[in-house]
């Protein structure tokens, strides 16, 4: 059931514009840096991100796509590997910025962080997150954040994008 | 059972960690997909696949096993096998050995557990893209390199991996075709091996047709020197305008015989006559592909494998006409020449694996010949 309608479009919108700036301050290498986009939403949302950085500044950012699947600490079978990803095929000496859309317990970033080491030694990875609804589990936090939420754990946090859902906002159901 | 870590890598820098089955080893080329729910050994036999690694989009391969009847010519053409779950065990009571087994030894690298529903939303909006799979070099970067030499398959001559180097005759007749195709009368047909399929083979058997079967090298003299009935043009793989050599011995033989192309044998007949073929965004590959007959306006579900089309403004309207059009995307499916005996159609009425819609073509050519 909805219990409250958090962002709409254009607040959506400004926050991505605020924390395309928050990068462009703390970044000056700009060839070096990956945005990494989580299945499914923040995908969409680091290519967003890309496309402000593009128009506002003219600078071209790298993206990626990372499904962190196979990376869960809650998989039954660990023989299942399978990984699929895209642009994402060396982070050795990168800056990378991991984009997902709802941070809550944290096990998603770590198991993203797993991935990345994985295709080598990046110099740094920092976290972009659109909503934090708190009930951390891991030591994890939003290098940029868009908004802090603070949810019940019986909640749901449903961000919606145009790209796959038609519409942009982010609500709370119940 | 233990499996190896393999991975494909995409020249779009989509990369897929799987497990490897089948045999280990590196292999390049254009990936494409292919919607047939079964019929997994006759796609990996197919001649038109050479050069080619094919992925499933139907998720469970491997289920029914491989057995010797199934092929559709002597060895697999197939580079690279992509599924989204193998089965290493079999349950049907015609399997002779798993499908892992039998990529094994026929050196075809395969990989399973990949999304593959993602791999093929990526080459539908993508187009075709080349990708390579390996077993031994798990280095994202260095395969990268090797995608970036490899060419596209535009351009590229493969009708001369497959056609064979001498004319034979066709004598396996002893596998069960369909009780659909009795003799029609006896022929004497002349096959022009691009890349045949076997099941066109059995089928033109059935129908009552002694084969030869000619290299695609031959010239109209040679292959008129059988005095055949009909000539039939096969499938076969890659690019129809890199096949130059194929052309003459066709404009030669029309108004001679009864022709009938399938596939390749269809774009080289377009081109004999004048057309032009371009490369499709994405190829139709799979089972379920449905075409309009414009003659009835009735539809067939009908099995289809190619990358490249004829363009339907190039086509000389004064002598030929479209006769077939793909209800997905609208392209040119088959054409017939308005005053001779020469008509071919882009997919394969042969089906293995497909639907048998298309049978009437066969029949078709039987009473051509008969005139």
């Amino acid at each position: 059931m909805l219990k409250a309608k958090i962002l709409n479009e254009q607040e959506i919108n400004k926050i991505l514009h605020r924390l395309m700036y928050e990068i462009y301050e703390n970044h000056k290498d700009f060839d070096k840096l990956l945005l990494v986009g989580l299945w499914t939403r923040g995908v969409f949302l680091s290519r967003r991100i890309a496309e402000i950085f593009l128009n506002e500044k003219g600078i071209r950012l790298d993206t990626s796509e990372l499904d962190v699947t196979p990376y869960r600490d809650d998989l039954y079978t660990k023989e299942k590997i399978a990984l699929k990803t895209t642009n994402l095929i060396s982070t050795r000496e990168r800056s990378i910025i991991i984009v997902d859309d709802v941070l809550f317990t944290g096990r998603t970033i770590r198991g993203a962080i797993e991935a990345i080491f994985d295709f080598g030694r990046p110099k740094k990875i920092e976290l972009l997150i659109l909503i934090d609804r708190g009930h951390r589990e891991l030591p994890i936090n939003a290098n940029y954040l868009g908004r802090f939420v603070p949810t019940s754990s019986k909640e749901d946090v449903n961000v919606r994008l145009k790209e796959i859902d038609n519409v942009d906002e982010v609500i709370i159901l119940e | 059972m233990n499996f190896k870590k393999a991975m494909l890598l995409l020249e779009d820098k989509s990369l897929f960690i799987g497990r490897s089955f089948g045999a280990e080893g590196e292999v390049l080329g254009e990936v494409v997909f292919n919607t047939s729910m079964s019929g997994y050994q006759e796609i990996l036999t197919d001649p038109s696949y050479c050069g080619q690694i094919v992925t499933m989009t139907y998720p469970l391969i491997g289920n029914y096993g491989v057995n010797s009847e199934d092929v559709e010519s002597f060895k697999p053409f197939v580079k690279g096998f992509i599924v989204r779950d193998y089965k290493d065990r079999t349950s049907n009571w015609r399997a002779q050995e798993t499908l892992g087994s039998y990529l094994s030894k026929n050196n075809i690298v395969g990989i399973d557990n990949i999304d593959t529903r993602f791999l093929t939303r990526k080459l539908r909006t993508r187009g075709a893209l080349n990708g390579i799979i390996s077993t031994v070099d798990l280095d994202p970067e260095s395969l990268y390199e090797k995608i970036k030499r490899f060419p596209s398959m535009e351009g590229l001559d493969l009708v001369k991996d497959v056609t064979p180097k001498e004319k034979y005759t066709w004598t396996d007749k002893d596998i069960w075709v369909n009780e659909r195709f009795k003799p029609e009368g006896e022929f004497n047909v002349a096959v022009v091996d691009y890349g045949v399929k076997w099941n066109i083979l059995r089928i033109l058997t059935a129908l009552g047709c002694k084969l030869t079967i000619f290299s695609a090298y031959s010239s109209a003299e040679e292959i008129m020197s059988i005095k055949p009935d009909g000539v039939f043009l096969s499938n076969g793989p890659g690019d129809p305008a890199a096949v130059e050599y194929a052309i003459k011995p066709l404009k030669d033989l029309f108004g001679k015989v009864p022709i009938f192309g399938i596939c390749l044998g269809h774009q080289l007949m377009g081109i004999a006559s004048g057309a032009k073929t371009f490369k499709l965004k994405f190829g139709h590959h799979g089972a379920n592909h449905p075409v309009k007959r414009l003659e009835t306006g009735d539809v067939e579900i009908t099995s289809q494998n190619h990358g490249f089309a004829i363009d339907p403004e190039s086509i000389d309207k004064s002598n030929w006409e479209v006769t077939h059009i793909n209800l997905n995307d609208k392209t040119v499916e088959g054409i017939m020449h308005k005053k001779l005996p020469i008509f071919s159609v882009q997919y394969h009425p042969e089906a293995s694996p497909g639907p048998h819609d298309s049978g009437y073509l066969f029949k078709k050519f039987c009473e051509l010949m008969k005139k």
